[in-house]
């Protein structure tokens, strides 16, 4: 561990290394020259155009290289700092499918301004710049870089529009609990350096640390302190507080950014550390992420009951979700850990397309209802006998309700089967039950969010909600697509699944 | 092929009569209703020609499951899309397309507005149910079981009476619980026949080869018997039953009765009995028991209800305990007793369904406070009646006594104390089937109703006509040997 | 098709066509119909007996098709006709036929006749296959059929609430007798692997397993089995403790009265018994609680008809007692002398049912005997029609009554499985029978009238000839039926030896038996002296406490509704709403709290999220720590 070794590995980068890493080259690339884009001449669309072509470009070449053979084994080596594999590249093409969903549903919420937002573009790339940093970091380092960068472009973007009611109030929010989790982390990775003198993940903590004279429980809570900080980010219990305020005070938009992109990435850096470092054989971790899902399931579930604001719902049950999704983190051995990234992926690629759907649709929503009267959230009541005069979206909105409660014909189905196929294989019966009880907390309020949508309309949204608004024109497609996506994953997931082996 | 044309041309003619709903092409105004009739009786027809050609061309004729379809499907996880049938599934999936006829028939006139989709719920129904009865995958079979439960709750939620969304969310949160600890054993099964062969396999047919210690197997035992015992279902997990069946549209409740309550019986046949031969006989006490407190206690709560299709909800309670009781006593005579009783129980709880939907259609209630002396203005409507209750409180000669009989003399061969309280529920039934018919038709009469159209009539002598050869000829259904039980 | 085969097709046939036609027919065409079918039937079982008489054939059977099969045990619809149902096919058919033809024109005005008389058809049709059955499940079919119709017709006037009660207490108490006799049936299927009635009856005799006492249980299988079928009977034929629906049963029209709850329905029991004899005889101590229970049904019943108003009440209770005799004759041992009194009681109570109706139309359905008296001037035809009844009743000597009650009585005392008491028993209900029925004689037919309105003129009734014709033939049957000897003991077994403890008879039982109604006569002539003489409004229903306990029928419909139904009723209504349900329901309400708890903590305020992550990091170390 001399800082000569440190140096010469740095010292060599192939152009392997290179190709390897493109996508996200491309990415801060892409960045830096939006920048000069804006300092030449500043248009809403000519930035909008070009972020969005850069993220595609990204994902595009994401999903080359997934296809290609490059990565052979368990991924490429770049310096100690980062390390790319397959799981990092299908969670990059996530991330990028997300951001574009984000993008393009910006538009249709900043059209109302009349200034030009380049800065608001430019944060959502350095968002999911940070986040990509995020997915192939192998170091303490630069996942922490990542983590920053993430978070605080993240704090630009929450309170961006400044004269909306809640804006300030929710950036402070994020703002600090954010800094507090990073502050906790940074603290925890201190201690585990102390342990194990490294702060590389390939170097398996396990081996060093575990022997019983050695100090194990301070390493326990170094491990503790750092896990704390991304479950902050990935608003689990009972780390979850800040979740539905943000959610709610945020820009729709934005909040589908947080839902998706920032959790995404964390949840794969954070499988990828605990896999790395051997977590599942330390029992005090077990024990911790056995507590920490439970209550996310319990309190997500049952916080979102009677839940009238779509948002805040939203927060709550992704609390859940990601209570869920702790289950692939216990497992019981090293050869599980192929099927545990896979159902991880799984799962988190049938979240993602629920939450863009909700979103999608939730953002339509609010368009028509800023329209046409002052300033107001969507709330359950306001989808009232959506089905009877706007099917298609209703049907996308169902679809991605259904999957979320994990009714079978939808990707949510297959996923929640993924965990418990998962759950089974390491015998943690505890986290299943759990599972099995929050989902059925669970639809008691999704199955009251569709059957709001089928009540038959006697009241008079039906009038005023003439066909020719000026937001139904590139949507229906976009829907449609979802709808079909959504069908088709659920009915034949190994589609899907085969990608992700 | 032939399930799956089955399977899929129901779902397909039920978009299709949703889509094409009151719309007119070239000059010929569709209707979902005659669409989905058309469906329903071509495609029953279509299985039942194909089940005798093939049951004359093959030597085994059904006596054991025999494959129809069995592609790959998820082949990450080994699912395969498996279809197969033998005696007992073809039996239930006839019964299906009799009922579905019947539910078509009872909402031709109840069902006015969004008929479409409405029509596309219930074949969709339908495509589950027969999908339930035919799939041998486990992934599957748990698929189809959950697909059928989702249009069934859509036609509750959407066309139910007062208290729809409570009763929709009961029933599905009821089966959906269960059902997920279901889905806990069976992936748990296929872990274990990779352990014990080395690759995974949800197929049915490869698990009965498989040897599970006892230890293990009367935990996954519990987990399918739960899920099967909230559908049946039998107390003490039975109160979906009552609301779902009350607030539900007239065919929605002959659906549940008739078939649904069928696929929990199924299932502890097919899986419970056949997959865990050991662990449920050791659990067969416990399982009799809780048979015999249905049977009793689902009598009493009928006899305490003023509500009509409460009352008949309660007392297929009652009914399916006896059913559960053949089941778990392992004998011969009893597991035939049980068939029948399945199939009596579909129609005459369909019947009696339909019947409350023909009198809330004239009077718009349920309530036995309003009806009375119907006799006097609707004789035929009464005659029905008192053939339907009969049915109901087992009068021999029709199908049910057949049923109730042979389970319980089976069942006595084996747990004679129990059956003697099992067969106090024979009183019982006698109580409530007399309150029902005399509440409703005798007595002062109340309102003048409007004796039964043609249609309606159609509908009940079609199902007495059943019962009663049923009755009097059981062997139709007894000369099968529904792979018995050894 | 063979001819035995086709007699219960007759009956069905005109019921099919009753009830699809229903009230399009019109009085006459039903009527033929009904009554043509009956006589149809009652030829052919006339002419089957007599080929089973003449033929040296004891059995004649008919197989249709196999019903269905338990285990190996075949359960077939077929019929079987031996001495035993032949006897009863001739008194359902015959009798039935009488009592059609009566209810043809009793019944002509009422706007439903055609649905009564399709009950009354189809009330044959079970009734034919339950005494025609040979096997258990085919009898129970006939069984509960015959039960079913009984509620009908009860029920038949619907429109009073008190009749449709009637109707449901009749059906219910006796299916609590039919679920004991399902049990017998289980039982007997599990003991002897079989459900034929003959067969059953053999292997009764030659199995040992049967009526071996197992070393854990205190009786053997054959003393339950016959006790289950035993409480079937009891159901059935009104007997203690289950009689109390008969009394009520007579809120239906007469004819019914007479045709169910008088000849055949209720005598149902009675067959039963006589046709398991081969199991009943395995069992001394059954054939004992027979005994018993007929000799204390038969007192009790005549002690509660000394008190009724009703003159349709007396003679059910008469019905109850008389029946009672049969239950003493088969306990016993006297199959042969119960089946006889069962065959007289069926001609003559028939025709003291439907003169009874004669006299009630005539009164414009008047049935209170204390509104009536004095007609035997006013309707002498009745009068002598009735006295002809009440004799057979009384068993005064010569009447058909007379030499069945007779031989009951004989075969009591030396009978091991009844013995002096019972026939003490026996003596003091013919005591009974003999003076109530003078009291219904004197209040109804002396005395001087008490009744305000005058009469319906006998010829006002159309068919007044062929409704009197009906009775009577029924009079002369009753009158002569006791010359016909029915000998069944070639059909029934006789005891082993070994229990065969006979007393030795005293030669004074006979002069005593037959002195005992004339003893009654007399001593109700003085007794009821005011009843025959004074004739004013004094003459009035004794209020005394225990004459009205005898009314309602010595106090058992008090104590079964505060012992069973109000407990019932009372739990089914405490549970309502599903205890299971509720119980069910708190979990949601529990997380329902948890929520209302858990939404505290979002109160939105930054300090407080900043202290929860603190606190919570605390708690999670704890976690790591301990």
């Amino acid at each position: 561990m001399t800082p000569i070794d440190n140096i010469v590995e740095v010292t060599v980068f192939t152009t392997e290394m290179f190709i390897v890493l493109s996508p996200i080259l491309l990415l801060s690339f892409g960045i830096v020259l939006s920048l000069l884009l804006i300092a030449w001449q500043r248009s809403q669309k000519m930035i909008a155009v070009f972020s969005q072509a850069i993220l595609t470009f990204t994902l595009l070449l994401s999903l080359h290289l997934l296809s290609g053979s490059l990565l052979t084994g368990d991924g490429v080596q770049i310096t100690t700092l980062l390390k790319v594999d397959h799981f990092s590249y299908i969670s990059l093409s996530l991330i990028c499918l997300s951001a574009l969903a984000v993008v393009g549903l910006s538009g249709q919420v900043l059209k109302s301004e009349i200034e030009v937002h380049d800065e608001y573009y430019l944060l959502i790339l350095l968002v999911t710049l940070g986040a990509s940093i995020l997915l192939v970091s192998d170091h303490f380092a630069s996942l922490f870089l990542g983590f920053e960068l993430l978070s605080i472009s993240l704090v630009g973007l929450v309170g961006y529009f400044r004269e909306q009611k809640y804006a300030v109030e929710t950036g402070f929010k994020y703002l600090i609990l954010s800094a507090s989790a990073s502050s906790f982390m940074l603290l925890g990775i201190a201690f585990i350096y102390s342990q194990t003198g490294n702060l590389s993940f390939a170097v398996n903590s396990a081996a060093v640390s575990w022997s019983p004279n050695s100090l194990q429980l301070f390493n326990s809570i170094g491990i503790l302190l750092f896990f704390s900080g991304i479950a902050f980010k990935l608003s689990l219990a009972p780390f979850h507080f800040w979740t539905p305020d943000v959610y709610q005070g945020a820009p729709t938009p934005i909040t589908l950014l947080m839902a998706t992109v920032s959790k995404v990435a964390m949840f794969t850096v954070l499988m990828k550390c605990s896999f790395a470092q051997g977590y599942f054989n330390n029992e005090h971790f077990v024990d911790v992420i056995l507590v920490i899902a439970l209550l996310s399931m319990f309190i997500g579930n049952t916080l979102a009951l009677k839940q009238q604001n779509i948002k805040r719902l939203m927060a709550y049950s992704s609390i859940a979700h990601f209570g869920y999704l702790l289950i692939v983190l216990v497992i019981s051995s090293e050869q599980n850990i192929d099927f545990a990234w896979r159902s991880a992926l799984f799962y988190l690629s049938a979240y993602i397309l629920a939450n863009v759907s909700i979103f999608t649709i939730v953002i339509l929503h609010e368009n028509r209802i800023l329209q046409n009267s002052a300033e107001r959230e969507i709330s359950i009541g306001d989808w009232q006998s959506m089905f009877w005069y706007r099917r298609t979206e209703a049907v996308l909105l169902m679809l991605s309700i259904l999957s979320l409660a994990g009714i079978p014909l939808t990707m949510g189905f297959i996923g929640k089967f993924y965990l418990l196929n998962q759950a089974v294989i390491s015998q943690s019966w505890w986290l299943i039950s759990g599972l099995v009880i929050g989902s059925g907390i669970g639809l008691a309020y999704y199955l009251p969010l569709i059957f709001t949508m089928l009540k038959s309309s006697e009241n008079s949204i039906v009038e005023n909600e003439s066909p020719s608004d000026t937001f139904v024109k590139s949507p229906p497609l976009f829907i449609t697509i979802l709808i079909i996506i959504s069908f088709y994953f659920g009915i034949f997931p190994d589609s899907l699944s085969q990608y992700i082996m | 092929m032939m399930l799956t044309i089955v399977i899929f041309g129901l779902l397909l003619s039920g978009s299709v009569a949703w889509l094409t709903d009151n719309k007119t092409f070239a000059g010929v105004k569709f209707q979902a209703k005659w669409l989905s009739l058309c469906a329903v009786l071509t495609l029953g027809s279509y299985f039942l020609l194909s089940i005798f050609s093939h049951a004359q061309s093959s030597v085994q004729n059904f006596s054991q499951l025999q494959l129809f379809e069995r592609v790959p499907w998820i082949s990450s996880l080994n699912i395969d899309y498996a279809l197969a049938l033998d005696q007992l599934s073809i039996t239930l999936i006839v019964l299906t397309f009799f009922l579905a006829v019947i539910c078509i028939l009872v909402s031709w006139q109840e069902i006015q507005e969004k008929a479409g989709f409405y029509y596309f719920n219930l074949l969709a129904t339908f495509a589950g149910i027969i999908g339930v009865f035919s799939a041998v995958d486990m992934f599957l079979f748990f698929f189809f079981w959950e697909v059928m439960l989702i249009p069934m709750t859509a036609i509750i939620a959407i066309w139910g009476h007062e208290n729809r969304y409570f009763a929709a969310i009961k029933f599905f949160i009821f089966t959906q619980v269960s059902s997920l600890l279901m889905l806990v054993a069976i992936i748990t099964m296929a872990y274990i026949h990779q352990q014990q062969t080395g690759l995974l396999s949800f197929y049915y047919q490869d698990w009965l080869s498989l040897d599970i210690k006892i230890g293990i197997a009367q935990y996954l035992m519990l987990g399918f018997f739960i899920a099967f015992a909230v559908k049946l279902p039998s107390v003490p997990v039975h109160s979906w039953l009552p609301d779902a069946h009350t607030q539900a549209p007239t065919a929605g409740s002959v659906l549940l009765a008739g078939v649904l309550l069928k696929t929990g019986a199924y299932g502890l046949i097919r899986f419970v009995i056949f997959l865990f031969p050991q662990a449920s006989e050791n659990f067969a006490p416990i399982a009799a028991t809780l048979a015999v407190l249905s049977i009793l206690y689902g009598a009493k709560m009928a006899f305490a209800q003023s509500d009509f299709k409460r009352l008949v909800a309660y007392s297929s309670i009652s009914h399916m305990g006896f059913v559960m009781l053949a089941i778990f006593s392992f004998n011969e005579i009893a597991y035939q007793g049980a068939i029948v009783t399945m199939v009596a129980h579909g129609l005459s709880s369909a019947a009696l369904f339909s019947l409350a939907g023909m009198i809330y259609h004239r009077i718009h209630s349920r309530s036995l406070n309003d009806m009375g002396g119907f006799w006097q203005s609707a004789p035929r409507m009464g005659g029905f009646g008192l053939a339907f209750a009969a049915a109901a409180f087992g009068l021999p000669g029709l199908a049910n006594f057949v049923g109730e009989f042979l389970s319980l003399v089976g069942a006595f061969q084996v747990f004679p104390i129990m059956v003697i309280f099992a067969a106090l529920g024979l009183i019982g039934s006698a109580i409530y089937g007399m309150v029902l018919f005399q509440k409703t038709f005798q007595g002062m009469p109340l309102k003048p109703v409007q004796d039964l159209s043609i249609r309606e009539i159609c509908i009940c002598s079609s199902l007495l006509g059943l019962l009663i050869i049923l009755g009097l000829y059981p062997n139709i259904i007894l000369h099968h040997s529904f792979g018995v039980l050894t | 098709m063979s001819l035995l085969a086709s007699l219960p097709l007759y009956p069905l046939l005109s019921f099919l066509i009753l009830v699809s036609y229903g009230k399009r027919l019109s009085w006459g065409v039903a009527s033929w119909i009904s009554v043509g079918s009956m006589a149809a039937a009652a030829l052919c079982s006339i002419f089957l007996v007599n080929q089973l008489s003449t033929s040296d054939t004891t059995v004649i059977t008919a197989y249709m098709w196999q019903w269905f099969s338990v285990g190996s045990a075949k359960v077939n619809i077929s019929f079987y006709l031996d001495a035993l149902s032949a006897v009863m096919i001739l008194v359902v058919t015959g009798v039935g036929f009488l009592i059609h033809l009566f209810a043809a024109i009793y019944m002509k005005s009422d706007e439903n006749f055609s649905r009564f008389m399709a009950y009354m058809n189809l009330f044959i049709v079970a009734m034919l296959v339950l005494v025609l059955a040979d096997n258990l499940v085919l009898l129970y079919l006939g069984w509960e059929g015959v039960g079913l119709c009984s509620f009908l017709l009860i029920g038949f006037w619907y429109k009073e609430k008190s009749n449709v009660l009637a109707a449901r207490k009749a059906f219910i108490i006796t299916r609590i007798g039919d679920t004991a006799m399902a049990i017998g049936l289980f039982l007997l299927f599990k003991s002897l692997a079989s459900l034929n009635i003959a067969d059953i009856n053999q292997l009764a005799q030659t199995t040992e397993s049967f009526t071996l006492i197992s070393m854990n249980a205190t009786h053997s299988d054959a003393y339950w089995a016959a006790l289950l079928l035993l409480g079937g009977a009891v159901g059935k034929s009104a007997q203690l403790p289950l009689q109390t629906w008969l009394p009520d049963a007579m809120a239906g029209p007469t004819p019914i009265s007479a045709l169910i709850h008088a000849a055949t329905m209720v005598t149902a029991g009675v067959y039963l018994i006589a046709r398991m004899n081969g199991v009943f005889l395995m069992t001394p101590e059954v054939m004992n609680y027979v005994a018993w229970l007929g000799g204390i049904t038969l007192l009790l019943a005549g002690v509660a008809a000394l008190a009724q108003n009703d003159i349709k009440r007396v003679l059910a209770y008469s019905t109850m007692s008389q029946i009672g005799y049969m239950m003493l004759a088969l306990g016993a041992g006297a199959w042969s002398a119960g089946v006889f009194h069962l065959m007289t009681h069926a001609f003559f109570k028939a025709l003291l049912f439907l003169t009874a109706g004669a006299v009630i139309l005539a009164l414009h359905h008047q049935q209170d005997l204390f509104k009536m008296g004095g007609l035997l001037k006013k309707l002498p035809v009745e009068a002598t029609l009735f006295l002809i009844g009440l004799a057979c009743l009384i068993a005064l000597p010569g009447t058909s009554g007379f030499f069945s009650k007779e031989a009951i009585i004989a075969s009591l005392w030396s009978s091991p499985t009844a013995g002096p008491s019972l026939w003490w028993c026996a003596i003091l209900g013919a005591l009974l029978t003999s003076i109530y029925s003078c009291r219904l004689f004197f209040l109804a037919f002396l005395g001087k009238s008490r009744f305000p309105e005058t009469l319906v003129p006998s010829d006002h009734i159309e068919n007044n000839k062929l409704l009197r014709g009906a009775l009577f033939i029924l009079a002369l049957l009753s009158l002569l039926g006791g010359l016909v000897t029915v000998d069944l003991s070639s059909l029934f077994l006789s005891y082993k030896q070994s229990i065969a403890n006979s007393y030795e008879s005293p030669s004074w039982l006979h002069v005593t038996a037959i002195a005992t109604p004339f003893v009654g006569i007399i001593f109700s002539w003085f007794y009821y002296k005011n009843y025959r003489v004074i004739s004013d409004e004094s003459v009035v229903a004794s209020q005394s406490t225990f004459v009205v306990f005898c009314r309602n029928g010595l106090g058992f419909d008090t104590l079964y509704g505060a012992l069973l139904i109000k407990p019932y009723c009372f739990v089914a209504r405490l549970n309502r709403k599903d205890l299971f349900d509720q119980t069910l329901m708190l979990t949601a309400w529990y997380v329902r709290i948890w929520r209302d708890v858990l939404s505290v903590s979002q109160n939105g305020s930054l300090r407080w999220f900043a202290a929860a992550f603190g606190l919570s990091m605390v708690g999670l170390i704890c976690v790591v720590i301990l």
